[in-house]
């Protein structure tokens, strides 16, 4: 008997965003990428039962009932100039594109609702499959999926894994299967290494006076889950009200920054006065393939939160949290991710 | 040359603007969004906007 290994398993999601939560990316606007975790993006299925209704008597459940469904992923892979677009662009969700062929430029920054913007993230479909056809294993598509969160970890080492992202999503429940997705060929991704890394914090260029170690960004919506449920948001088979409700929305909560880093410390590091004169600055990364693939994320405006002295591999580092805050003029966050991939969250 | 994008303000004024980091977030914060060319009605006061047998 043949056993199923995780190796086959193919991912793709949509490139392109869906035009409001309930209708699926269609074959075309998807794209295969490959990712480092096994883990699947399983519905869950919640229910419950009529064990405290009185008029039975007795204590046990006689029914179960579909109650809702939950969908939730995560995508680990090595960091390119496609999924850092698409990250940037699902995951803080306002997007201006410029440029042409092979050079296309997302512009990305959060949502403002006090500017305006809406709520809700940009929504996508994603497709899991396992020898999809006559044999299949798996294969199905969660519709109405948005970024929950992302984090980009660069590491010292020549390797790949030292230049990596992490793209937690959820999904409003809702899915089909089998997905009738025929996945489009694999994308070819261009590598953002992270010995291409350009680091400027606070003033200082911790590359160009070779003292960075390591660091991590991130990004977090806090989506709303239990808010996407609402009188009249929905049932996995539509009509069908014993089928579980599905969310009709997902927004987001209080979102939050982070970017913290760990540096060589030595005679004149400023990381200490910093910290204790609450100094402010922005802070900028940039990782490139070439000129045409290329992320660089700017925080407006950081202080250092904490800053802890310590070691790594025998040599005196500084730890230092920085706390992201809000610029009047330029926001808290901005992306610029640079691929050559049309129509990324259009 | 910088590439131009047409921006669109939250009261609908539409501007053309440079596609630079600089020019563009600080727009985008305020609740001004890109639009698409097609997206933009041509203005009647302009010689080249459409049909002027249909503005008679």
């Amino acid at each position: 008997m043949s056993v199923t290994r995780m190796q086959e398993i193919q991912i793709c999601f949509g490139k392109q965003k869906q035009a409001d939560i309930a209708a699926p990316n269609t074959g075309v606007q998807m794209w295969q990428l490959r990712k480092l975790n096994a883990a699947l993006a399983n519905p869950k299925l919640n229910t419950e039962n009529d064990a405290e209704e009185f008029g039975k008597g007795h204590e046990f459940p006689t029914q179960s009932f579909q109650t809702s469904w939950d969908v939730n992923g995560t995508l680990e892979k090595y960091l390119s100039a496609e999924i850092g677009a698409w990250a940037m662009a699902f995951g803080l969700g306002k997007v201006v594109k410029s440029g042409t062929t092979p050079n296309f430029t997302y512009t990305c920054t959060p949502l403002f609702p006090a500017s305006g913007d809406a709520a809700e993230l940009p929504y996508f479909s994603f497709v899991e499959q396992i020898r999809p056809g006559a044999g299949v294993v798996v294969d199905r598509m969660a519709v109405g999926c948005v970024v929950e969160g992302w984090t980009i970890s660069i590491g010292s080492g020549p390797g790949r894994a030292n230049s990596k992202i992490t793209v937690e999503f959820v999904g409003s429940g809702k899915y089909v299967e089998p997905s009738g997705i025929t996945t489009p060929a694999a994308t070819v991704e261009k590598l953002l290494p992270s010995a291409s890394l350009a680091l400027s914090i606070n003033g200082v260029n911790y590359v160009s006076n070779k003292n960075i170690v390591s660091l991590e960004t991130s990004w977090k919506n806090n989506v709303r889950l239990d808010g996407g449920f609402f009188p009249g948001s929905g049932f996995q088979t539509p009509g069908d009200g014993a089928s579980g409700a599905i969310r009709g929305r997902l927004e987001f909560g209080n979102r939050q920054g982070t970017l913290r880093f760990v540096a060589r410390f030595e005679n004149g590091s400023t990381e200490l006065t910093k910290l204790r004169q609450q100094s402010t600055g922005t802070a900028v990364l940039a990782l490139t393939y070439d000129t045409n693939n290329s992320l660089e994320i700017t925080w407006h405006k950081v202080s250092f939160a904490s800053a802890e002295v310590g070691e790594t591999d025998g040599i005196v580092t500084v730890s230092v949290d920085c706390l992201p805050m809000w610029d009047e003029t330029n926001g808290i966050v901005s992306a610029v991710a640079k691929c050559g991939m049309d129509g990324i969250c259009q | 040359m910088t590439e131009i994008v047409l921006m669109r303000s939250p009261e609908g004024e539409v501007q053309e603007v440079e596609a630079t980091l600089a020019k563009i977030v600080p727009l985008m914060i305020r609740g001004w969004r890109q639009v698409m060319e097609e997206e933009v009605t041509p203005d009647v006061r302009h010689a080249d906007a459409g049909n002027p047998d249909l503005l008679r």
